[in-house]
């Protein structure tokens, strides 16, 4: 049960490359691998707080007023997380700032409250938390890698703004000059989720076979029937 | 409609517990943070160390023979500019520094916070862009003549007001503490 809860949330039901959700700061942050990482930590943080308190809480949120419950909720964890950020990471905090203030209106946490968090004891809700937050990290953190590396050639660049002085020494010089200056910006980010969205995809498909082949020739055929029906 | 309000009651007090202790915890940090920011781009403004001790009235700080630093807000166009301004006022012949010809009006401005989406404003931030320093030292007219920013928070028009704000604060701040060398 829980494991299901935890690879459904991470790589079936990935909130990126599965249900498009976050999309916004994932584009914008994902420039480079400490970026990336810190947004995937504070968001992380915020999914994990969210999630266990409305499922903690489940009993007495009012039906009537579960949304501005959810959101106050999600708000608080997030400006703990920019709280911390600020007090422990500054110089991370003022290059991301204004992308961790919105993770209070990040789809992917409200509606995991929504649809998980507010239905399910807290063992579970944990559980998925973990999962979907591990699913957004890997996708910023794969796409912070591909454009760290084709923008500026590099992979850890920054590292100790996030964990201090030890991350000096991280980075790595793959290319002397970036091979795609454009990865950094944001047209290049369009780009390069676009691509690993359906790199993502193809491999799915591949992996599940005929089954996955059957399930999209059902869909189509249900909606030509659909179609054909509308239109007869 | 009991029941619901003291749930929302409830959760908003947890809310804002959870809220007071954190900033009780992290407040010290901040603040360190923020002024450690603040003095570094003080020493680079003013091209000088600057003193352990430095004593802020109405956010202003500093002389009429030094220059005065100034903390300032602006509204943008979708949210507040905070500044950080080093501002030399006019002197006469008499008061200006020994050795020194700090005569002419003089404005350089840094922004230290804003909301400006990251990829488009980035050139007001000047540890990114040089935009901001290769403005340095001119005067509130010169700033005036800005016409070449667009954002969706930072805007020229609220840098026109920065700059002219800053000059009133400033000539509210000498009548009440004159220029004495």
């Amino acid at each position: 049960m829980s494991n299901n809860d935890f690879s459904r949330g991470a790589i079936e039901n990935n909130p990126a490359w599965a249900q498009l959700l976050g999309l916004c700061p994932l584009l914008a942050v994902s420039n480079s691998i400490a970026n990336a990482l810190g947004l995937a930590l504070a968001s992380g943080f915020v999914l994990l707080g969210a999630n266990t308190s409305i499922s903690l809480l489940r009993k007495i949120i009012p039906d009537v007023a579960r949304l501005p419950c959810f959101v106050l909720i999600i708000a608080t964890f997030t400006t703990v997380a920019v709280m911390v950020l600020e007090a422990y990471a500054f110089d991370l905090y003022t290059r991301i700032a204004l992308f961790i203030q919105i993770i209070v209106t990040n789809c992917m946490i409200l509606g995991r409250a929504e649809a998980f968090a507010s239905r399910q004891p807290v063992g579970r809700a944990i559980v998925d938390a973990l999962g979907t937050a591990t699913g957004f990290a890997i996708a910023l953190l794969a796409l912070g890698a591909v454009r760290e590396l084709l923008g500026n050639g590099t992979l850890f660049n920054d590292m100790e703004l996030l964990v201090g002085s030890l991350g000096a020494d991280w980075q790595l010089t793959i290319f002397t000059s970036a091979p795609l200056p454009l990865a950094v910006y944001p047209p290049g980010a369009f780009l390069l989720a676009g691509l690993l969205f359906a790199a993502v995809k193809a491999l799915t498909a591949t992996q599940s076979g005929p089954t996955a082949k059957k399930e999209v020739e059902k869909e189509t055929g249900t909606a030509n029937d659909a179609v054909r029906r509308a239109n007869p | 409609m009991f029941k619901t309000l003291t749930a929302l009651t409830l959760i908003g007090a947890a809310c804002g517990l959870l809220l007071f202790a954190m900033n009780g915890i992290t407040r010290g940090d901040i603040e360190k943070n923020r002024t450690q920011k603040a003095r570094a781009i003080m020493a680079k403004l003013l091209k000088q160390p600057l003193p352990d001790k430095i004593f802020w009235v109405d956010d202003i700080s500093g002389s009429c023979q030094l220059g005065y630093f100034i903390k300032h807000a602006e509204n943008g166009y979708s949210g507040p500019i905070n500044f950080f301004a080093l501002y030399h006022p006019n002197l006469p012949d008499d008061e200006a520094p020994r050795g020194k010809t700090t005569r002419q009006e003089q404005l350089s401005l840094r922004v230290t916070r804003h909301q400006e989406t990251p990829g488009i404003g980035d050139f007001i931030d000047h540890k990114r862009n040089s935009y901001l320093p290769d403005l340095d030292q001119q005067s509130i007219a010169q700033w005036q003549n800005l016409d070449n920013i667009t954002g969706a928070t930072i805007t020229q028009r609220a840098i026109k007001k920065a700059a002219l704000n800053i000059q009133t604060r400033i000539r509210y701040h000498t009548e009440k503490y004159p220029c004495v060398e």
